[in-house]
């Protein structure tokens, strides 16, 4: 297990908890009483993994919880009786 | 210490020359610690004497001058003296320096006497006795003096091997406490016998290479490669054995160092066993010697055998720490699982942490009700476009194949999608009922990592497993299984009037969705169409907090109304009972002349021939819109006011005018003012096309 896994995580679950927060990388330290240095690199991989959304000016931008795709009633229920 | 020891004989030699004395160290016990050196005659014949033997006479005479903190002279046989002089040495123990022996100036004669009368062996006493020092009480101080001075020496020397065990001492804690490369730069700085020292570490398969290295001229091993059993170092790594081998400059296994510009004449390898099983190894040498002292052997041996030690205790440690990473995670998520009601949430946390733990290219949940033959994906990450072949074969593997809650069917599994990528599937049970199925996608894991994944996710599906379940029964449970009780109960004693609330329900949920109302208020027409048998302040009993009740109640009353009074109805209650008239006559011939748009709808619905079958599934919680994140969106394009937003925000929660008045503390003539204006702005003609045209509004947005 990667040694920022549980700062990744306890990233991942502040957002999930307030899944309509937009909120700046001080802002996240803050919420979570961690350095901002070590949440930079954490937050970066969080939006490169889809689950936060980066908006906002380059210089202070602002991040929010991006939900998952649902993709709801694939019915292939006849295609599998063929099978 | 062997280098000290010869130091020490030297002195004493050189010392009991010069004096005409012989010299020796005891112990406490009087055991010679040091050779005896000196040719003093008197002294080695007593010495070599069964009777009045000297070491004896030392032994005994211990007994009594133990405790002496200063140089004495002391007379072991009446007239024949000693010089003993206490010595501290490491370890707090006591020694004696023992130099001797001398005759008493005014006892000469009297000795001779003694040992003529005891001692006896043919040995010319007198003679003897002539060439011993004297010892007058005008020299005593002096000679006191110079064997001080030679015990102050001894005590150096014993002192430089204390230092050189104190080193050895500290480099054992340096490499338990301290950087592997500082310690074997110490050693080769302090222990001549090595010329150059390293260590290599295996890189992957069989390729090994040269992580660490000290010693001058040597720096150009680092980094230096070398395969399972490629020359020495190499043959250690297949045998797992010690190696030293002497004299080896011409030697063609010793290639691997000349590739380097290195030519050692002796070369030891001692193996290092790693946590993973694999083997480093330590490694020295001697560039100027064919041969290595046994001693520098044996600490490099210790060396390697500390190193191991502290390797492991190291690997132990980082293991222990992310045992206590992975619980004190664990720990979290239950506590966010247990915490979040909604199984919507509970995805999202299983999707989001499994990738935030694999960070592979995709995660998703498949979920698929028993009852229902459509699935459902909630999905992060590219799936690329056969994510429905994917779909399709979790489906069937899982959901066809009667997949039971036994140990192995819920562990997870290793398995290749469609498009060739490597994916762990993890099955979500909950008391052998299958909820769903977690399918992490993983990249280039080796089969530690992936070993350490699939355990983690394991721990992660019972958890999510168990959670679904309970936010299953808290939001279905107790509302949706009353519900389904008091529908049933109808059928016991009118089978008819059960059929009428069966396929009222049915159609009011068609209709409803062709509305485009929302999940939640479909749920709740769906339920009154069940219950309509009941009056509404029955059901009030049941469900205080619903507004199913009221539907019913409000409903049945709206029957009765000339269907021009409907318009200040609420929407729920207008489909309840525009469904039940049309079921009551099967015709939409009662509906031809209605004004309000509803009816219009309601007939274009009945005469549209195809209906779709379309069930209320956990997609549609999953779906269920937030009013506040579409407030903006409405607000924006439709130019609300603040106040007129308020207003569409209670209709759309199903309000009528009467309501909307008592929530917000204002007339019932002002809501409708405010309800009219909204129709002009969204370009409706009424409630229910209001609610469509804002969730059309939202799902366009989102």
């Amino acid at each position: 297990m990667k040694k920022e896994l549980s700062l990744q995580l306890e990233c991942t679950m502040l957002f999930q908890t307030n899944p309509y927060m937009s909120e700046t990388i001080t802002g996240i330290g803050t919420r979570l009483g961690r350095k901002t240095e070590d949440l930079q690199s954490i937050v970066e991989s969080l939006v490169q993994q889809g689950i936060l959304q980066k908006s906002g000016d380059e210089a202070s931008p602002l991040f929010r919880y991006k939900e998952p795709v649902v993709t709801t009633e694939l019915d292939f229920t006849k295609e599998l009786d063929r099978s | 210490m062997r280098e000290n020891a010869e130091l020490l004989e030297e002195l004493q030699e050189t010392y009991a020359c010069h004096y005409d004395l012989t010299i020796m160290v005891t112990d406490e016990s009087g055991e010679a610690v040091t050779p005896i050196k000196g040719k003093n005659s008197l002294c080695n014949k007593l010495f070599a004497q069964k009777h009045e033997n000297l070491m004896g006479k030392i032994k005994e005479s211990l007994n009594d001058i133990r405790t002496i903190s200063s140089p004495i002279t002391h007379d072991l046989i009446p007239g024949i003296h000693m010089i003993v002089v206490p010595l501290e040495i490491p370890g707090g123990n006591k020694a004696f320096l023992w130099s001797g022996v001398f005759v008493e100036e005014n006892g000469r004669q009297f000795v001779i006497e003694k040992l003529n009368q005891h001692v006896n062996e043919g040995v010319s006493w007198e003679c003897v006795i002539d060439e011993t020092p004297v010892l007058t009480s005008g020299n005593k101080k002096e000679w006191l003096n110079l064997v001080s001075k030679l015990a102050k020496i001894i005590s150096l020397c014993f002192d430089r091997e204390k230092a050189s065990f104190d080193f050895n001492s500290f480099l054992l804690q340096q490499a338990v406490n301290n950087k592997t490369e500082g310690i074997i730069e110490k050693l080769v700085a302090h222990h001549h016998d090595h010329d150059f020292l390293g260590i290599a570490e295996k890189v992957d398969g069989e390729e090994y290479r040269v992580t660490h290295i000290a010693g001058e001229g040597a720096a150009s091993l680092r980094g230096a490669p070398f395969f399972l059993g490629e020359g020495f170092l190499g043959r250690v790594l297949i045998s797992g054995k010690a190696g030293y081998w002497e004299d080896i400059k011409r030697d063609p296994r010793s290639y691997f160092f000349h590739r380097f510009s290195l030519s050692p004449g002796a070369l030891f390898c001692y193996p290092i066993k790693r946590y993973d099983g694999s083997l480093s190894l330590l490694f020295g040498g001697s560039l100027s010697n064919g041969e290595i002292p046994k001693g520098s052997l044996d600490l490099g041996k210790a060396l390697a055998n500390v190193l191991e030690m502290k390797l492991l205790t190291e690997n132990l440690q980082k293991e222990n720490s992310e045992q206590l990473n992975r619980l004190s995670s664990l720990v979290e998520i239950c506590k966010l699982m247990a915490s979040t009601p909604e199984t919507k949430r509970i995805l999202y946390i299983l999707v989001d942490i499994s990738l935030n733990l694999v960070e592979g290219p995709f995660s998703c949940v498949v979920l698929k009700d028993k009852d229902d033959e459509k699935a459902q994906i909630v999905a992060r990450g590219d799936m690329t476009d056969q994510a429905k072949d994917y779909v399709k074969d979790v489906v069937n593997r899982y959901y066809r194949q009667s997949s039971k809650d036994t140990s192995d069917d819920s562990l997870p599994k290793e398995n290749v999608t469609p498009w060739g990528g490597t994916v762990i599937e993890c099955p979500l049970f909950n008391r052998g009922e299958l909820l769903g199925v977690l399918c992490v996608g993983v990249e280039q894991l080796s089969a530690q990592q992936l070993k350490e994944h699939i355990t983690f996710l394991h721990t992660l599906g019972i958890i999510g497993g168990i959670s679904l379940h309970l936010a299953k029964v808290e939001n279905e449970g107790t509302t949706s299984g009353q519900v389904e009780t008091l529908h049933k109960a109808i059928g016991q004693f009118d089978e008819e009037a059960y059929m009428t609330a069966r396929e009222s329900g049915k159609l009011a949920s068609e209709f409803a969705l062709k509305l485009g109302l929302p999940a939640p208020i479909i749920k709740d027409i769906i339920s009154a169409c069940q219950l309509h048998f009941y009056t509404g302040s029955f059901l009030e009993q049941f469900f205080p907090d619903s507004r199913v009740p009221w539907i019913v109640e409000e409903g049945k009353m709206l029957i009765g109304k000339p269907l021009q009074e409907w318009e200040e109805a609420n929407i729920c209650s207008q489909v309840f009972a525009i469904v039940f008239m049309y079921e009551r006559k099967r015709s939409i011939e009662l509906f031809e002349r209605g004004e309000a748009a509803i009816f219009q709808d309601f007939i274009s619905f009945i005469k549209e021939t195809h209906v779709m079958e379309q069930e209320i599934s956990l997609s549609d919680d999953l779906e269920e819109p937030e009013l506040t994140s579409f407030s903006d969106t409405i607000k924006e394009q439709a130019n609300l006011s603040p106040r007129e937003q308020e207003v569409l925000n209670l209709v759309i929660q199903g309000l009528n005018n009467r309501e909307i008045a008592e929530e917000l503390y204002i007339s019932g003539h002002t809501v409708k003012n405010h309800v009219t204006k909204i129709f002009q702005k969204l370009d409706v003609p009424d409630r229910a096309h209001a609610i469509s045209k804002v969730y059309q509004l939202k799902y366009a947005h989102s």
